[in-house]
C-alpha cells in the first residue's frame, strides 16, 4: 500500500469501505471462522462486532445450513504421554486436524461427549479428574471449576435456550450417609462453581440425555 | 381475472414495465425478471412501471442498472420456479457458471452492486455479493484490512492488543 487514506470513511474504493453495517454483518457471516478470529483483531468495532451474541449465533446458524460432512474427533496421547492431543478429522493425515494439546491430560483415560452441543464438546479426563469444555470451531478449551470427586458420576453438556446459557449437568450417587441418592450439580459456563440441585431426578436413573 | 391492467393493452406477451436510473436513461424489462426486487414487486404489483411511466430509481446509476438487470433477466425463470426445484443439473450448474462469472468484477463495481442490491432488496444478488467480497477479503491479515479500510495506524497499544491476539489465535494466522 503506497498511499493510505487517514479518513475513517471516505470514497469507497474498495468495497469492504463504507458499506452501512448491516451489508458488513452479511459480508462477516460468509467468513470461515479462521478469519472471524483473525479479524477481531482488526478493531474494537470489529472486535465488538465478530464476538457478538447475535452475531455467532447467526453464524453457527448459517453454518449449520449448509450441510458439512459429518467429522469425527478423536483424541491422541502425545509421544511423551504427558499430554494428549484432540484432532478433528475427515482426513486420513491427522495432523491437519490438530485443534490443540491439553497438557497432563492423558489420552487413553478422555471420554467425550458424543456429539457437540451448539459447537460445544464436553470432554472429561478420569485421571485428574476434570472436566473440559471446548469449541471445535474457535480451538478455545476451558477447564472447569474441580468439583468433589466420587464413583459413580456422570454428566452431560446442555443449552439453556431461555437464558442463552450453556450447562454441564452433573449426576453422581451421594456418599455413605446418603445412600444410593441421585445427587445433581450444575454448573453453568462462566460462573465459579457447580451449584447442588436437590430433588431434581429421581432415584434410580444413572444416565442423563442432554 | 383479476390481474391488474397494465395500461399498455399488451396482454398477450410478458408485461413489460420500465425502470428509470438515477441518470435519466430508461430500461425496458420484463415484469417478472423487475420482480425478484422486493422493493419494485409490490410497485408492479400495484400496477406500476407500465406505459409511459416508469419507475425512478434515483439511487442507481445506469451502470449499476444495467448490471443488475442482467443478474434478474438470467435468474428470473429459475425464481419463478419457486427457487427451482424442478431445475435440472444442467441449469443449476449454468446459473452457478452466469454468477460466478458475474461477480468477476472491479471493486468498485461490487461496491454499487451490493448497495442496489441492498436498496432493491434483491436477496440473491445480495448474497452473492456479499460472499464474494467476504472471499476476498477472508485472507488478508488484520493490518492488511486496516490499511484497506484507511484506517489510521494503530496506537502503541492497539498494537500491543493486536500482537497479543496473534500469540493467541496463531492458528488463525498461518
Amino acid at each position: 500500500m503506497t498511499t493510505r487514506n487517514k479518513k475513517r470513511t471516505g470514497v469507497p474504493s474498495c468495497c469492504a469501505q463504507a458499506l452501512p453495517d448491516e451489508l458488513m454483518t452479511e459480508v462477516f457471516l460468509r467468513l470461515p471462522i479462521k478469519s472471524i478470529l483473525r479479524f477481531r483483531a482488526v478493531c474494537r468495532s470489529w472486535a465488538a462486532v465478530l464476538s457478538s451474541e447475535e452475531f455467532c449465533g447467526l453464524h453457527m446458524a448459517k453454518v449449520e445450513a449448509v450441510s458439512a460432512p459429518p467429522k469425527l474427533f478423536f483424541t491422541s496421547p502425545t509421544a511423551g504421554f504427558d499430554a494428549t492431543s484432540l484432532y478433528l478429522g475427515s482426513s486420513s493425515s491427522p495432523d491437519d486436524g490438530l485443534l490443540f494439546t491439553l497438557k497432563d491430560v492423558r489420552g487413553d483415560f478422555v471420554d467425550m461427549t458424543p456429539a457437540p452441543c451448539r459447537g460445544l464438546t464436553l470432554l472429561y479426563d478420569a485421571v485428574a479428574p476434570a472436566y473440559y469444555v471446548f469449541n471445535a470451531a474457535t480451538r478455545a478449551v476451558i477447564r472447569l471449576p474441580p468439583y468433589q470427586d466420587v464413583n459413580f458420576a456422570t454428566a452431560g453438556l446442555g443449552f439453556d435456550a431461555q437464558t442463552k446459557e450453556y450447562k454441564v449437568v452433573r449426576l453422581f450417587i451421594g456418599d455413605c450417609l446418603d445412600k444410593q441418592h441421585i445427587k445433581c450439580e450444575i454448573y453453568t459456563l462462566g460462573e465459579h462453581g457447580y451449584k447442588a440441585k436437590d430433588h431434581a431426578c429421581g432415584k434410580g436413573h444413572s444416565r442423563i440425555m442432554l | 381475472m383479476a390481474a391488474p391492467e397494465s395500461g399498455d393493452g399488451n396482454n398477450g406477451a410478458a408485461r413489460m414495465v420500465t425502470l428509470i436510473s438515477s441518470d435519466n436513461t430508461r430500461f425496458e424489462v420484463e415484469a417478472a425478471a423487475a420482480s425478484l426486487s422486493q422493493t419494485l414487486q409490490l410497485t408492479i404489483l400495484d400496477g406500476g412501471g407500465g406505459g409511459g411511466d416508469g419507475i425512478p430509481l434515483p439511487n442507481v446509476d445506469s451502470a449499476t442498472l444495467s448490471k443488475v438487470l442482467e443478474y434478474c433477466i438470467k435468474h428470473a425463470p429459475a425464481a419463478a420456479n419457486g427457487g427451482a426445484p424442478n431445475a435440472t443439473a444442467v441449469d443449476r450448474a449454468e446459473l452457478e457458471r452466469f454468477d460466478n462469472e458475474f461477480v468477476n468484477i472491479d471493486q468498485s463495481v461490487l461496491y454499487s452492486l451490493i448497495m442496489a442490491a441492498h436498496n432493491l432488496e434483491i436477496e440473491g444478488l445480495q448474497s452473492l455479493v456479499a460472499k464474494k467480497v467476504a472471499d476476498m477479503i477472508k485472507g488478508k491479515s488484520p493490518m492488511e484490512i486496516r490499511r484497506t479500510l484507511g484506517f489510521p495506524d494503530p496506537t502503541p497499544e492497539e498494537q500491543a492488543e493486536m500482537n497479543a491476539h496473534m500469540l493467541e489465535y496463531g492458528w488463525a494466522y498461518e
